[in-house]
């Protein structure tokens, strides 16, 4: 007897049927089925028909050899073929044991709507290590900070919220926390004042009385997380009376930072402070430059030589404080943008101190935790202090073909004031850092030169420290592409550097390895103003953050730090950024985070 | 063997409570040996009653016993093993496991059960398929054969596990009317060869009367009869016991001789994907990585092409403001294009300048006048070339972010090619240059009050790069 296909509906109707009907026989033969078909759609219908027992693969198989299946179940395991059929019931036993009912055949054929955690799925950038990344965002006039773990951001903060009307969030570093998603803290500068002014923005900022006491910048800003939100702490500029707008550098033990301006040519050294107490200064230093030619041809004012100053900084004794918060000391208009240093030589910029400008912006610390560098754009070198001494003891001068190592010669006391000697200036200066096992400084020579100096150095006395080499590419020539901001692997064989191109043009990286200090690796075209750089302390990845002048396309491309040098894509972020730190979660990561580098 | 079975109801129990009876109260015994057959029209409850003898389906009430063994009242894995070891079932349709050989589908119930080593189950397949006059077409699939033939190995796979009781519901079902009587005289045959209690379920009535009792069904009741023994019965003894002996007494010669089948198929199915369809996929494949490979060359040679264009244009090409001077009544602006790589040739369709003042939030465009336009719409740039611009901005109550001075934006836009006859290698650039002006109105000496240059306040201040 052929069997007539039926389709579930029509199942139905006859089932209701024979419920209703009198004579079983009569339906069967109406319909043309036989009764163990009416049977069989009955028990396959009927919920208290379906045996509970445990799936029993031996008795199944027997079932299925001595025609305890359906004709249709055979059909399907004819099809399947007969082991596809059988691990596919264990398959679906695995996930729904007890349920014999789930495991026959037509079953697996039923659709299903899945319901999925999302949380489950909170893993996207989790590859990038057990991390947070903390990044502020200039024009955003704030900070946040990403967890790699899921890559959901934690916690911002936002500097007007707190007055500042003004607030170009620029550099920063953080305090190593064994556990940052409870807690940590970090040092924040900002700048603002005239500095607003040379991004383009057609703004009312000035006419609408914004850049007055609160909106000049300069502000340095202690932030805590406390595992829920973050919280300004203190104004350090207000506490101490200095105002810093640059470069924040956390010395390597963790108990203090440094800060720098270029437009006011002040460096200080601050305590470390937590909570609702107040930082102190440990230290202050204006650095001038004083031109052998500082009448003539502006240029010549650096470029034929002069002495540079560096004078210790007291407080006004009436105040206990200094006197430099806000614009106050400030002598350029606004900042030297990367390259800009021509433009004060060519008195592209006003400002009041501009012949004795140095540039002083950053101070980067030997990881051996005595020495601090300053770092001093318009004459390319770097100044070394004692920390213990406080004493500025040797001037590291990067231009090839000068001299590498100047004599500090101390004029007087109160104030305290040292001098270096300069033949002349072949070349401005930018970024700079240590290698990690201290045994490297390198800093960057730009437009005139475009190249790397390379100093060794491993000797205990900084007036030993002698340059070695030079890092060079036959493309760094002219102002742009140059060299700009730097940082090492955490094994310390390579290093990495951000390659500034001017716009349109998109900025790179490069990968030098430091035996050789020979360029390997290129990353071209990363993306429009490529700033600093940040490694994971895991030893895994670089990330090379880019910006377009704040608040054109920004982002963070990352690359592998082991030999393959394996780019992996980009992150993207929530503000032109313009710096980024990785939160350490050891004392020894500071050696590699924003402490010893730029 | 012989079979009892005794007040057997089958009933189901509907949605709405209604209880519908299959089998009612039936009873009857079947001798060691003999042959039951079961008639009755269509869902008269003949499937329904056999079910429930063969273990398959559970009665409501009732008992079915096997000599002394009541089959429902076993656990259900020694009822299985005691349907699979006593009782040999043939549908009515074949069933056989397609993807499997004729002799595979006889083997593997044997197999399965564990009765028979894997050697002399399929020594004894080879001798039923024999007997069921199917030794030509062992090695077949089923789809190879007929129904008839179908039937045969169903009939050689019911007697694997050496039945003592066979089952047969409506086996011939679906065959023609020669067929039905050679497969139906083959069951007898082997009933009597094999010594095997029989129960035949039909709805033919001629077969029936071949049994040695006939029950019939009529609305889940049964009513039972003496069949009249016919000569067709004598005719069936066809089936010599030398052969029937040979069945059960497989020599150890032919099970050491015997091959296991399963997965031979297999093997050759695999065999034949590897001889057929892996080189043809591997043909596919190679075919395919060459295509891709292909594509990827292009998309590459493009993306090469497109950057050495990008590199070229925003990158070997430098633009920017070279100088701007004050006149008499405004100024003259020089822009600069420079080919930095001066072995590079570079076309730059005239360049296409306007000049904005900010004015409170946002930009107002002034009038600009180019003095020397250049005579080619499409200039080469060899190394640097300047083109210059009169500009006489007017724009009263300007802002002023630096004091005194304007706040100018010069969009400078330019289509750059290595070609003079560029086809798609054409890329557009757009760029804008930011500067403070100073103003003509505003003398030096007033504006160094608030601004403190080194020498005279510039005519203008450039911004960083955008």
């Amino acid at each position: 007897m052929a069997e007539k296909q039926f389709t579930k509906q029509q199942i139905k109707i006859i089932l209701k049927e024979a419920e209703a009907s009198t004579d079983i026989y009569e339906l069967c033969l109406r319909h043309d089925i036989t009764e163990t078909t009416l049977y069989e759609w009955l028990a396959e219908n009927t919920p208290t028909e379906v045996s509970q027992g445990k799936f029993n693969l031996r008795q199944f198989m027997q079932e299925v050899f001595n025609g305890g299946m359906t004709r249709r179940e055979l059909l399907y395991a004819g099809a399947a073929g007969v082991s596809g059929f059988a691990a596919g019931n264990i398959f679906a036993m695995v996930g729904n044991l007890g349920n014999v009912g789930k495991l026959r055949m037509p079953d697996l054929l039923h659709s299903k709507i899945e319901v999925e955690d999302a949380s489950r799925y909170k893993q996207s950038t989790e590859e990038f290590g057990d991390y947070l990344y903390l990044t502020p965002q200039k024009l955003g006039g704030g900070t946040h900070v990403v967890d790699f773990k899921h890559g959901i951001t934690l916690a911002s903060i936002s500097y007007w919220n707190y007055g500042d009307s003004c607030p170009i969030s620029h550099h920063l570093s953080a305090y190593p926390s064994s556990n940052p998603r409870k807690g940590f803290e970090f040092v924040n500068s900002t700048q603002g004042g005239k500095n607003v002014t040379m991004y383009s923005i057609p703004t009312e900022i000035e006419e609408r009385g914004l850049l007055d006491t609160w909106g000049q910048g300069n502000h340095i800003y202690r932030v805590e997380f406390d595992g829920t939100k973050m919280e300004l702490k203190e104004d350090i500029a207000k506490t101490t009376g200095i105002g810093l707008g640059v470069h924040i550098t956390i010395f390597p033990d963790a108990n203090g930072f440094a800060a720098a301006d270029g437009q006011k040519d002040v460096c200080a050294f601050f305590d470390r402070v937590s909570g609702d107490n107040k930082t102190s200064v440990l230290k202050a230093f204006r650095a001038d430059w004083i031109g052998n030619e500082s009448d003539r041809n502006l240029k010549d004012n650096w470029r034929k030589g002069g002495k540079l100053r560096i004078v210790e900084l007291n407080k006004a004794p009436e105040t206990g404080k200094f006197d430099l918060q806000g614009t106050k000391g400030n002598k350029i208009d606004w900042e030297m943008a990367p390259m800009a240093e021509n433009l004060v030589s060519s008195d592209g910029i006003p400002g009041a101190g501009k012949k004795s400008l140095t540039g002083l912006d950053a101070v980067v610390h030997h990881p051996g935790n005595k020495y601090s560098a300053l770092i001093i754009r318009m004459l390319s070198c770097a100044v070394i202090v004692d920390r213990e001494t406080w004493e500025p003891v040797a001037c590291l001068h990067n231009p090839e073909h000068s001299p590498d190592n100047l004599k500090v010669t101390k004029l007087h006391e109160n104030p305290n004031t040292w001098e270096i000697e300069f033949d002349d200036v072949k070349c401005v200066g930018h970024e700079a850092g240590f290698s990690p096992d201290g045994k490297f400084f390198t800093m960057m020579n730009n437009i005139e030169q475009n190249n790397m100096a390379v100093y060794d150095t491993s000797d205990p006395d900084p007036r030993k420290w002698n340059r070695i080499t030079f890092v060079k590419d036959p493309e760094w020539v002219g102002d742009f592409p140059s060299p700009f901001h730097l940082c090492f692997s955490m094994d310390g064989s390579k290093m990495f550097v951000s390659v500034m191109h001017e716009k349109p043009a998109k900025s790179g990286c490069c990968v030098v390895d430091t035996k050789t200090w020979k360029i390997i690796k290129k990353f071209k075209n990363i993306g429009v103003d490529c700033q600093t750089m940040a490694v994971s302390y895991d030893g895994k990845y670089v990330f090379q953050i880019f910006s377009g002048f704040q608040r054109q396309e920004s982002g963070a491309f990352v690359f592998t730090q082991d030999d393959s040098l394996r780019a992996l894509g980009y992150l993207p972020n929530f503000g032109g950024h313009h710096d980024c730190v990785l939160i350490p979660t050891k004392k020894e990561h500071m050696k590699n985070s924003r402490c010893t580098t730029l | 063997m012989p079979l009892t079975v005794s007040n057997l109801t089958k009933s189901y129990v509907g949605a709405s409570a209604k209880t519908i009876n299959a089998v009612s109260d039936v009873s009857f015994v079947v001798e060691d040996g003999s042959f039951l057959a079961i008639v009755g029209c269509s869902g008269s409850g003949k499937s329904t009653l056999l079910a429930m003898v063969g273990g398959i389906s559970k009665p409501t009430s009732g008992l079915v016993k096997f000599a002394e063994t009541s089959l429902w009242a076993q656990g259900n894995n020694a009822r299985a093993d005691f349907r699979n070891s006593t009782i040999g079932f043939v549908f009515q349709f074949a069933s056989l496991l397609p993807t499997l050989k004729a002799i595979d589908n006889v083997a593997l119930p044997a197999m399965v059960s564990g009765a028979l080593s894997e050697k002399a189950a399929y020594a004894r397949a080879r001798v039923l398929l024999e007997q069921v006059g199917l030794a030509e077409r062992i090695d077949s699939y089923p789809g190879e054969l007929s129904g008839g033939e179908q039937r045969r190995v169903a009939i050689a796979r019911a007697l694997i596990n050496s039945p003592q009781v066979l089952l047969a519901d409506e086996p011939t079902a679906d065959l023609d009317e020669e067929t039905e009587v050679e497969i139906l005289k083959l069951l007898l045959e082997i009933r009597q060869a094999h010594k095997l209690t029989m129960i035949l379920v039909t709805h033919n009535r001629d077969i029936a009367a071949l049994a040695d009792r006939v029950l019939t069904m009529k609305s889940g009741v049964a009513e039972i009869s003496d069949a009249i023994l016919k000569a067709d019965r004598a005719e069936a003894k066809i089936v010599s016991h030398e052969r029937v002996d040979s069945i059960y007494a497989i020599s150890a010669q032919q099970v050491a001789g015997e091959q296991v089948r399963l997965g031979v198929g297999f093997e050759r199915y695999v065999g034949r994907f590897v001889l057929i369809l892996l080189p043809l996929l591997s043909l596919i494949y190679v075919a395919n990585l060459a295509v891709a490979s292909y594509q990827q060359s292009v998309i590459n040679a493009q993306l090469d092409r497109k950057q050495a264009l990008e590199d070229l244009a925003m990158g070997d090409l430098k633009a920017g403001v070279k100088d701007i001077r004050m006149t008499d009544e405004g100024y003259e602006l020089d822009l600069f294009l420079r080919n930095s790589k001066r072995d590079k040739p570079m076309f730059v369709m005239t360049p296409v300048v306007r000049v904005f003042v900010q004015l409170g939030n946002s930009w107002l465009e002034t009038a600009l006048d180019s003095s020397d336009k250049p005579s080619a719409a499409v200039a080469q740039i060899s190394s640097e070339r300047i083109f210059r611009f009169r500009l006489k901005p007017n724009v009263p109550g300007y802002a002023q972010l630096i004091p005194y001075y304007m706040h100018v934006r010069i969009t400078n836009d330019l289509l750059v090619s290595p070609s003079s006859l560029p086809k798609d290698d054409l890329i557009e650039r757009n760029d804008s240059y930011y500067v403070y002006l100073k103003p003509h109105n505003i003398s030096d000496e007033v504006i160094a009050k608030k601004l403190k240059f080194a020498g005279a306040p510039p005519v203008y201040m450039p911004m960083p790069p955008h």
